[in-house]
Formats: C-alpha cells, sequence, structure tokens
C-alpha cells in the first residue's frame, strides 16, 4: 500500500484508536506510542478498514486487545502502574468505581477484555459479543466468573 | 438511565446523521458532554500524534522471507552503518533558555526555518523542536496559546542535544502560541502550571511555580 493511502487511513481511523488507547491507558505518551502499534496492526486487514460497519469493530478488538496487554506488561516492568480505570455506569455485582489494575490482573486477557467491555465501556453483552468476535453465551459466562471472582477477592483483601 | 457505549457513540461520530443513537445523544447533557470530549481527543489527534508518528505507520514493513533472501548473498561481509542526519543542520541555532535551550523550526517551503521570539509562522505551520540540556532531563514541553489552552506535545526523558522525534502541526487558529520546555523535578506539575496562566503567555517566559530548568519561545500564528 502506498504512502498516501496509508496516511489517509491513519487520518481517518487514527482519531478512534488513540481515544481508545487513553480510554484505557490514561495517559498521553502511552496512547500515543500504543495508537501506532495498533494502526500498524490494523493495516495487516486494509480491506477492513474501508466501511466504519467493520472498521470500528475491528479497530476496538484490536485497540483493546493491545492496550490491556500494555496494562499488563507495565505491571510486570514495574513501571510506573497506570491508572485504575472508572467503571462506567452502576453494576449490580461490581459496585466499585474503579476497576483497579490488580483485580483485572487475575484474569486472563479475554475475560479482561470482556469485563473492560460491559464495566468500562457500559456496553451490552450483545455488543460486547460482537466486537470482540465471540458468543454472547461467553461473555455471559467469562463475565459471571470474574464478577464472582473479583467480589471474593475484594472481599479477602479487604479483610 | 442507560447512556450509549463508547463504540455506539464513536459510529454517531463518524455519520451524525444516520446515527440511531441521535435522538438520545440530543437530549442527553452527559453523552454531549463525551461527544465533546472524544471530538477534542480527536483534534489532538490530529494535531499532535498524526504528524509526529505518520512515518512510523508508514514505514515499509519488514518482510521475513524477502529479507532472508536478500540477506543471504551478503553472509560473510561486513555490516555497513549508515547513519542519516535527522533533523535541522548545525547552522540553525536560534535557542532560548540557559542550561536548558529550546529552538522551534518551521517547515516553510524554503527548507526548515529557526524561529526568534516572537517571529511569526502560518497559523498551520508544522513545527519541531530541538532542546539542548546540560545534565539528563525529565522534559515536558507543553505550548499554551493566547486563550490558555494547554497542549503537552511532549514528556522524555532527554540529555545532550536531541531534535524530538516528529513534531506537532499548529490549529490554524491566529494568534499567539508560547512553548514552555521545563526539566521538571515534578513533571505533573508542568501542565497544572501551564493552565494556570491563562492568557498571559505573551509576558510570561516561564512557569510560575515549577521546579526545574525552563525555556521557553513565543511565536505568533498567522493567517
Amino acid at each position: 500500500m502506498d504512502r498516501g493511502k496509508i496516511a489517509e487511513l491513519y487520518r481517518t481511523w487514527g482519531p478512534a484508536i488513540y481515544r481508545r488507547c487513553l480510554r484505557l491507558l490514561r495517559d498521553t505518551e502511552a496512547a500515543r506510542d500504543a495508537t501506532q502499534e495498533v494502526f500498524r496492526k490494523a493495516l495487516s486487514s486494509p480491506e477492513k478498514l474501508v466501511f466504519a460497519d467493520t472498521a470500528l469493530p475491528f479497530i476496538y478488538r484490536i485497540a483493546t486487545n493491545h492496550c490491556l496487554n500494555e496494562r499488563r506488561n507495565a505491571g510486570r516492568r514495574g513501571e510506573t502502574e497506570l491508572m485504575d480505570l472508572d467503571v462506567a455506569s452502576e453494576h449490580p455485582d461490581f459496585p466499585q468505581r474503579r476497576l483497579v489494575q490488580r483485580v483485572l490482573a487475575r484474569f486472563d486477557a479475554r475475560t479482561q477484555s470482556i469485563a473492560v467491555g460491559v464495566l468500562v465501556d457500559g456496553m451490552e453483552h450483545e455488543e460486547v459479543a460482537d466486537a470482540l468476535g465471540i458468543s454472547r453465551k461467553t461473555v455471559s459466562r467469562k463475565l459471571a466468573r470474574f464478577l464472582e471472582n473479583a467480589r471474593k477477592y475484594l472481599e479477602r483483601s479487604a479483610a | 438511565m442507560s447512556h450509549p457505549s463508547d463504540l455506539k457513540l464513536e459510529r454517531h461520530l463518524t455519520a451524525p446523521g444516520q446515527s440511531p443513537i441521535g435522538d438520545h445523544v440530543s437530549g442527553c447533557e452527559r453523552c454531549q458532554g463525551r461527544l465533546l470530549a472524544m471530538e477534542q481527543q480527536g483534534e489532538d489527534f490530529r494535531r499532535f500524534v498524526y504528524p509526529a508518528t505518520l512515518d512510523e505507520v508508514a514505514r515499509p514493513r519488514w518482510r521475513p522471507g524477502r529479507a532472508l533472501w536478500l540477506l543471504a548473498p551478503a553472509a560473510g561481509l561486513a555490516t555497513v552503518l549508515l547513519v542519516a542526519r535527522m533533523g535541522p543542520t548545525s547552522d540553525y541555532v536560534a535557542s532560548k533558555g540557559g542550561p536548558l535551550t529550546l529552538t522551534v523550526y518551521a517547515a516553510m517551503p524554503s527548507g526548515a526555518r529557526p524561529l526568534a521570539e516572537g517571529g511569526s509562522v502560518p497559523a498551520s505551520a508544522s513545527l519541531r523542536f530541538r532542546v539542548r540540556a546540560e545534565q539528563p532531563c525529565a522534559l515536558v514541553l507543553v505550548s499554551v496559546d493566547e486563550s490558555g489552552q494547554v497542549s503537552k506535545l511532549y514528556s522524555r526523558e532527554v540529555s545532550g542535544d536531541v531534535t524530538l522525534p516528529g513534531g506537532v502541526q499548529l490549529d490554524g487558529r491566529p494568534g499567539l502560541e508560547r512553548f514552555f520546555a521545563v526539566c521538571a523535578a515534578d513533571p505533573d506539575t508542568v501542565e497544572q502550571a501551564a493552565r494556570r496562566i491563562g492568557r498571559g503567555v505573551g509576558n510570561l517566559r516561564a512557569l510560575p511555580g515549577v521546579q526545574g530548568e525552563q525555556a521557553s519561545l513565543l511565536i505568533e500564528k498567522r493567517p
């Protein structure tokens, strides 16, 4: 793909990638670095970047996976911890207002993406399933396990 | 009350006229606020991130098969390092500051031009920055325009003479804008101090209440 076409795609979808990365990393420098990484990954399937209907869920999925991975790696490397994520709306089984990294880090990558989708982004189960390319049943099952284990962990920590 | 997710708001931004959440958004102050914030972040991307990262994302990618084929006949040969000189040439010197100096270059049709204090550039000009720090420095570079809008441009460790990667594109709005480079003891205080100065960028050459070496440069963005 020539530079002009890449520049055009980057100008079109870069803002959405940057916003997603800012949302998850909460740091402008980290989001800037992540944006270019995510866009380069997205360029591996340029056909998905033609229409908004396919591009946005595709970007959402890649950016979410990449940025959650960055959060995990930052913890492992002992770097300054990234800020905790704000919970978008009240959830009956997750009354906390912040989704803290030490809770998130206890779960596998897919469960983390699901928990962030529902709790941080305020998505319906079906929307999370569509965006991540998994079944709604998987979303419900993994989220239920996340909520139960997170609650137990937070109770133990409080005690 | 249930509000649309970020993903739905992204879809709304791409085609507001056809958005299924248009009715909700028009009557929801919270969602309007979120959309405004998202648009501002998009503007930050276009102004700062895009020009600074385009070269990197457009760089041709390494293809293992092809690269190995090319490397095979070269086995045993000495490695040649080509060092490309990046950034402005050494005859461009228009620095501001003491132990920390800041030089701002504008991309003009005739080539990169260093700016003097109060120098004028087209309101949408592309700029690059060069700093020289006598000691290793946690550099924070921010800009404040005459309306008091603050933009954080760089935050990174620097040492010696460094041309900062990428660059920024000005926002197209005529008026004054001052760039502050700070070797900050506490980087968080720089942006806060910049926000406090409001509209007084013309005469204020250093951010008050910030510990660390500082340098600044005022430019005028002309229509």
